[in-house]
């Protein structure tokens, strides 16, 4: 076969509540195109690309993971080994943000530290809109998450989202690295409200 | 006409004419033979081949010409071209351009009693030609021919490259070579009347013979005429006077060929042969004219008509007759002068008294006496004369009298045989019925028998132009019926070779485009140009697909767009590669059911039929693992479900689910309403929103929230519902569909909220996959596979838009009938369907992306049918709920911890809030 086409392999998980747009964001960052009827994600389903972030080839495994409560058990175990989770809501329904929380908790229940971003999508309709940027700003910044706003439908932000928690991950690698290397030199620069770190991943 | 010197030939010489070259016009069709490849093909019968000695068909015939509102029967000499099946004519045997055609190949014939006698028909799509022959024999000759030629023609014409084998398959194969079958049986050649000799007469009704110039062809008539004119010039010193013929000048045949050529034919002699040939057309009038013209009076009077030698004998008797009448006549007339000179001596001797008397009273007294003597003669003359013209009177009474009663005579005679011939009848008539004896003949008036007798004579005739006819239409009914059948025989044998062209075609094209995926895949390693190339072609080979699809539309195996429930059968993927395999796999399993077609699904299918009542047997577990034909899956899943859901509910049961859901909103309803849009979308029935099934999918699901609160509503069972709507179409029955599923195939637990049941089957099944492939299992294991994240949803969904809805559908036949052991063994066997493939594999990511559409690439689905019901066994359900029983154990003890460890979670989470809330900074940050 080929020999390795990339510099790093990641893999990231996009959870949320269902119908808020995960598989919809996905399909666009994949694949760059948009379906008003992609099929329910029934556990979970993958795609993957590769992108270059500062000159390096990061090849990136995204996991979608089914929207109902009742699929938690099972994606729970999808966490394992995930670098960076892109935590969705829908901003024309509040009660998508709502449970954002509740998400973060799972996360937290599941892995030590991993990169976040919440993403509030279909944003492209000011009309429909029912969470306030403003309010989701201050969540964010209390929950020490970066907020992005997308809209798979028209193409806003996806790609951008995207490559922030490429970086992200990209740079806690190196950082990790960084430390094993000369862990005296390290300095952790970390959110204040990080919550207590298991290690898992 | 210029040539003729060069060719080398003599004019009328008729040394080379071979003996089916008897048209008397060897000249000319050998000049035509050379100088003009045109006239070749018109007059082939005055060439025909060496090689073959077959009597040519050819022949006089009328034709009935329309020209506008006037119809008439014009004389044509037809003759049939073997190379294109038709027949031409044209205005004399002699003429070189056809006046037209007709195309026997798809012709039919027919003869109609209530017709003139040789009349018949040849229809042909475009035009029906009215012919007639000299006599019903001719008629019945001509429609002999030409249903042979036809059918000749049509069994040589095709020249397939048809096989042996398949070409002994074929019945009509063997009647081609045991000719004659189904023909009537031979009507004697009217050689007179047909075949090349007849060229040599004259066309008949020549008196006519200006009136049957084509006035459609006149450019025809003209070359026509010119060269017969030409014709006879270039013969001038073959000694055979034109006139020989009267009225014929363009008549140009030699009389030596014809002598030579009618020495070999039946005739005995030329000049009889030619007597035969000229009273034939005309044979009525020559007889009658001899009829009328015999003059001997007794003819006319006598019985008997005839000239046979015993007439002639009561001729010649009747002449004796009148003579030793005659001569009797003679006899008196001598007697009477005898009288006469008698009278005479008589008055002479008075004379001689009367002149010897000598005294003047002596002579007056004798004169006296003479006075008296005569007046009383000459009164007995005058008695005697009245007495002559009575008796003549009398006698001319008598004549006519003796005439009149023979006349009657006659009549009796007549009227006699004509009795007798119906008592006849009536006996016959009467010992078939076996009634009461005849009575009436007697006093059945004569004159009636007669009429009847006529009119018997009548329907005699009748009836055997109808016994003709019908045998006729019988040969042509059989005759068409063979060439029908025949046809058809070989419409079915290319429709096969074409599907499995079509199947080769199809696998040639997928191992293609696979090839472009895998150079597609390397093409990291391959130079830039090169993977140019193959991007190129793939675009290239999609594109092609899109246009190809809609041209072979038409045809005759398209690839459809939508299958029998309407799913695409090539699904519009967003991603090229995707589309790729797509085309790919849809190329495959058309290629696979073209193949399979005729060899398994014809005899399933008609087992299927077969099966009238439905009863749980092996032999049905075993057809509904072949797969229920589509035209019986909808009663045979009907009759799964009500079976098992027989003692469950009452009849109204939906309904009042249905209006619970009216009164109040279910919580899953939410969920419901965003799921349905998402629902099977590669399904038109899904997809087009004025489409009915969408509200019915929604009403299955609101009741089923009802019917099984427990459950409510999880995502997967959009799906079920909607392929249970798909196939059963009734919204009831498929909400009862989907009780079945939910309650009776799946354990409990498998949609309830923590969907323990399908985690614990995912251990299951990953236990028996270790058993069944553990090669495999060994290689997932080494590159840290989870089978479960893509085997997780074929369980849950029962493989919806996993597998091809070919395939999937045969997979829930078998599900619903015998449960969720179906869905373990399919899902092993497509494991073992592609393991040789995912072992070739190194590479983590890559085995996942491959296990990620590989449902999509399995194309046979026998195959995979095969496997999941022959190389999986023994499957028993013994173990398999054994199994369940202790995963289930250890998971809810699995999850009970896990439990806590969420709950502990929770409250060190609470804690931590209210630390972080007092301002201090968390201790543990540091320990970092
Ligand atoms: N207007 C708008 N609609 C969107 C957008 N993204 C997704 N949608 C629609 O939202 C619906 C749900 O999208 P999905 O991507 O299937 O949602 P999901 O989060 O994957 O849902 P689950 O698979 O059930 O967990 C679909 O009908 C999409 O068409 C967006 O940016 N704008
Ligand atoms: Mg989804």
């Amino acid at each position: 076969m080929a020999g390795k086409d990339y510099d790093h392999l990641f893999k990231l998980l996009i959870i949320g509540d269902s119908g808020v747009g995960k598989s919809s964001l996905l399909l666009r960052f994949a694949d760059n195109t948009f379906s008003g009827s992609y099929i329910t994600t029934i556990g979970v389903d993958f795609k993957i690309r590769t992108v270059v972030i500062n000159g390096e080839r990061v090849k990136l495994q995204i996991w979608d993971t089914a929207g109902q409560e009742r699929f938690r058990t099972i994606t729970s175990t999808y966490y394992r080994n995930t670098h960076g989770v892109i935590i969705v809501y829908d901003v024309t329904n509040p009660e998508s943000f709502v449970n954002i929380k509740r998400w973060l908790h799972e996360i937290g229940q599941n892995c030590d530290s991993v990169c976040k971003v919440l993403v509030g999508n279909k944003c492209e309709d000011p009309a429909r809109r029912q969470v306030e940027t403003a309010d989701a700003r201050r969540f964010s910044d209390q929950m020490g998450v970066r907020l992005f706003e997308t809209s798979a439908k028209e193409n806003l932000n996806v790609e951008e989202m995207f490559n922030a928690v490429t970086a992200m991950v990209l740079r806690t690698k190196q950082e990790n690295l960084a430390r094993l290397q000369h862990p005296e030199v390290v300095k952790i620069n970390r959110p204040k409200k990080k919550p207590p770190v298991k290690k898992c991943c | 006409m210029e040539k003729r010197p060069e060719s080398g030939e003599i004019p009328g010489k008729p040394v080379e004419s071979n003996s089916d070259d008897n048209s008397g016009n060897t000249g000319s069709a050998k000049e035509g033979a050379v100088s003009s490849p045109h006239r070749n093909l018109g007059n082939a019968q005055l060439n025909p081949s060496r090689e073959e000695p077959r009597k040519k068909l050819c022949g006089y015939l009328n034709k009935l010409g329309v020209k506008g509102p006037i119809k008439a029967w014009k004389s044509r000499w037809f003759f049939y071209d073997e190379n294109k099946c038709h027949l031409l004519y044209c205005r004399t045997a002699q003429d070189v351009n056809p006046l037209g055609s007709i195309d026997l190949s798809s012709a039919g014939f027919d003869c109609k009693v209530e017709a003139d006698e040789g009349v018949f028909e040849i229809r042909t799509p475009s035009r029906v030609f009215i012919l007639k022959a000299v006599s019903r024999e001719a008629m019945m000759y001509w429609l002999q021919q030409l249903q042979m030629k036809r059918w000749a023609f049509c069994n040589t014409q095709t020249g397939l490259p048809v096989d042996s084998v398949t070409m002994a398959a074929l019945p009509a194969n063997e009647t081609m070579h045991t000719e004659g079958e189904g023909f009537l049986p031979p009507v004697k050649t009217p050689t007179d009347v047909v075949g090349l000799k007849a060229a040599s007469l004259p066309a008949p009704q020549l008196s006519a013979a200006l009136q049957n110039i084509s006035l459609k062809h006149p450019w025809t008539e003209i070359q026509n005429t010119i060269y017969n004119i030409c014709g006879t010039r270039q013969l001038p010193g073959n000694g055979r006077s034109i006139s020989d013929v009267e009225g014929f000048p363009e008549h140009p045949g030699t009389p030596a060929e014809e002598q030579e050529v009618e020495g070999e034919a039946e005739c005995p002699g030329r000049e009889q042969a030619r007597e035969e040939t000229w009273a034939g057309p005309r044979s009525h009038w020559p007889r009658k004219a001899k009829w009328l013209t015999s003059s001997f009076p007794a003819f006319t009077e006598g019985l008997a008509r005839e000239r046979s030698s015993p007439d002639n004998l009561a001729v010649l008797q009747q002449q004796v007759l009148t003579l030793t009448e005659e001569v009797k006549s003679q006899k008196e007339l001598v007697k009477l002068l005898h009288k006469a000179l008698e009278a005479a001596q008589q008055e002479k001797r008075a004379s001689s008294t009367y002149l010897t008397a000598a005294e003047d009273r002596d002579r007056l007294e004798l004169v006296r006496h003479k006075v008296r003597q005569i007046v009383e003669l000459s009164n007995r003359v005058e008695a005697l004369e009245s007495d002559r013209r009575e008796l003549e009177q009398s006698l001319a009474l008598r004549d006519s009298r003796v005439e009149e009663l023979q006349k009657h005579v006659q009549l009796l005679m007549d009227k006699n045989q004509a009795k007798q011939q119906v008592i006849l009848k009536l006996t016959e008539q009467i010992a078939l019925d076996l009634s009461e004896p005849v009575q009436e003949a007697d006093a059945v008036a004569a004159d009636t028998l007669y009429k009847q007798q006529e009119e018997i004579e009548h329907l005699k005739d009748d009836l055997d132009a109808y016994r003709t006819q019908n045998r006729f239409l019988n040969s042509e009914i059989h005759q068409v019926t063979k060439l029908w059948r025949s046809v058809a025989e070989k419409e079915k044998f290319l429709l096969m070779k074409c599907a499995r062209l079509q199947a080769r075609s199809c696998q040639v094209e997928s191992k293609y485009l696979m090839m472009l995926r895998r150079l597609q895949e390397a093409s990291p390693d391959v130079a830039s140009g090169e993977a140019e190339l193959v991007k190129s072609l793939i675009q290239e080979a999609l594109q092609w697909d899109a246009k190809e699809e809609a041209a072979e539309a038409l045809q005759l195996n398209p690839v459809r767009e939508y299958d029998d429930y309407g799913f695409m059968t090539i699904p519009k993927y967003e991603v090229e590669d995707w589309k790729l395999l797509a085309k790919i796999q849809a190329l495959e399993i058309k290629s696979n059911n073209l193949l399979s077609h005729t060899a398994v699904e014809k005899p399933l299918g008609e087992r299927w039929a077969s099966v009238a009542e439905l009863s749980p047997s092996a032999e049905l577990k075993g057809l509904i693992r072949c797969g229920i034909p589509v035209e019986h899956r909808q009663r045979v899943w009907k009759w799964i479900v009500t079976q098992r859901l027989s003692h469950h509910h009452a009849a109204n049961h939906y309904e009042s689910l249905l209006r619970q859901c009216e009164r109040t909103e279910h919580p899953a309803s939410r969920q419901i309403e965003l799921d349905l849009p998402r629902t099977l979308t590669n399904n038109r029935h899904f997809t087009s929103p004025t489409s009915q099934l969408v509200p019915k999918l929604r009403r299955v699901l609101l009741a089923f929230s009802w019917q099984n609160p427990a459950i409510g509503y999880c995502q997967g069972l959009n799906r079920l519902a909607a392929i249970a709507l798909l196939v059963l179409e009734e919204e009831e029955s498929a909400f009862w569909c989907l009780v079945h599923i939910v309650e009776n195939l799946m354990p409990a637990d498998y949609y309830s909220n923590t969907l323990i049941a399908s985690q614990v089957d995912q251990r299951v099944f990953k236990d028996f996959l270790s058993e069944k492939l553990p090669r495999l299992t060994a290689h997932f294991e080494q590159h840290r596979i989870d089978v479960s994240l893509i085997t997780f949803n074929w369980f849950l969904v029962a493989f919806v838009d996993s597998l091809v809805s070919d395939i999937l559908l045969r997979v829930w036949d078998a599900f619903l009938y015998e449960g969720t052991k179906v869905i373990f063994r399919y899902a092993l066997a497509i494991f073992k369907y592609n393991e040789e493939e995912i072992l070739r594999i190194h590479d983590s990511l890559e085995v996942y992306q491959y296990l990620r559409f590989f449902t999509h690439m399995i194309g046979d689905g026998r195959k995979l049918m095969s496997i999941a019901f022959n190389d999986m066994n023994p499957f028993p359900m013994k173990v398999l709920r054994n199994r369940r029983a202790t995963h289930r154990e250890e998971l809810e003890a699995e999850l009970s911890k896990l439990e806590r460890i969420k709950v502990q979670y929770m409250k060190e989470q609470a804690e931590q809030v209210a630390w972080h809330l007092d301002g201090a900074v968390s201790e543990e940050e540091e320990e970092m």
